[in-house]
């Protein structure tokens, strides 16, 4: 009876180890799991802050010009010579940047007052 | 505007100043030494400069397109390495059984090593095309130029 009991005493330690073992390796795993995402989150958020940045990049280079010749045309009275372009401009869907959409409709409004002779 | 308002403004100088290509620009140059400068040739620059507008938005799109495309094939080459390297590594964790914790840790940290090299190549990638594709556009608008 006695030796009947020890043997069930050493087989609820074994249960006991056991288990305290698959806890451990639970969470070392999921200690790394969590890392290796939080680390591929990371990842992914700087290569969308790149891919942001030289949208971003493109918009300017393509539009600068642009821009600078609306304004040099509303310095130089030259508005009204150009309203297809200020309303081609203005009207342009999301490519064209809202800046140079907002210039291009003050050069249109620009043309439609008071510049005639 | 009356047209003898437009005639009095300096075209050379408002051709010059424009984002147009320095094809445009030369045949309008010439198009005005031929013709002279009358309403015609301005309705003509008018037209050149919405011919370049539209050219602008489509490089523009292009651009994006590009850099989309190429961002979303060097992903997907890299999750079809990632799949490979989580999936030796789940095997290699099961043959491991619950017992040994310290090689458990050696794995784990072998599978980081292993996949920081494909994010760090998967950064480079993404990296050296967007400058490539961003320098692209630049040489182009500074040629036009």
């Amino acid at each position: 009876m006695e030796r009947e009991q020890h043997k069930g005493a050493e087989a609820g330690e074994g249960a006991e180890g056991a288990e305290e073992e698959r806890g451990e390796v639970v969470e070392i795993d999921e200690r790394n799991h969590e890392r290796a995402e939080e680390r591929e989150r990371e990842v992914f958020e700087r290569i969308r802050e790149i891919v942001e940045d030289v949208k971003e990049k493109v918009v300017e280079v393509v539009w600068e010009d642009p821009k600078k010749f609306v304004k040099y045309c509303r310095e130089e009275g030259l508005s009204g010579v150009f309203q297809d372009v200020w309303e081609k401009l203005s009207s342009s869907g999301k490519d064209v940047p809202d800046e140079v959409k907002s210039e291009a409709t003050k050069a249109s409004i620009d043309s439609e007052g008071g510049e005639t002779d | 505007m009356t047209f003898r308002r437009i005639r009095r403004a300096n075209f050379r100088k408002a051709v010059d100043r424009s984002f147009l290509s320095a094809e445009d620009k030369q045949a309008l140059m010439k198009m005005a030494q031929k013709d002279g400068v009358n309403r015609a040739l301005w309705n003509r620059f008018n037209d050149y400069l919405i011919a370049e507008i539209v050219e602008r938005e489509a490089k523009q799109r292009d651009v994006t397109k590009n850099l989309d495309s190429e961002i979303d094939k060097f992903t997907k080459e890299y999750e079809k390495e990632k799949t490979v390297i989580d999936l030796k590594l789940r095997a290699d964790l099961q043959e491991l059984g619950d017992t040994d914790l310290e090689t458990r840790e050696k794995l784990w940290g072998a599978y980081y090593e292993k996949i920081g090299r494909i994010q760090d190549r998967l950064l480079e990638k993404v990296d050296k095309t967007s400058k490539s594709l961003l320098w692209e556009v630049v040489a182009v608008m500074a040629y036009e130029d």
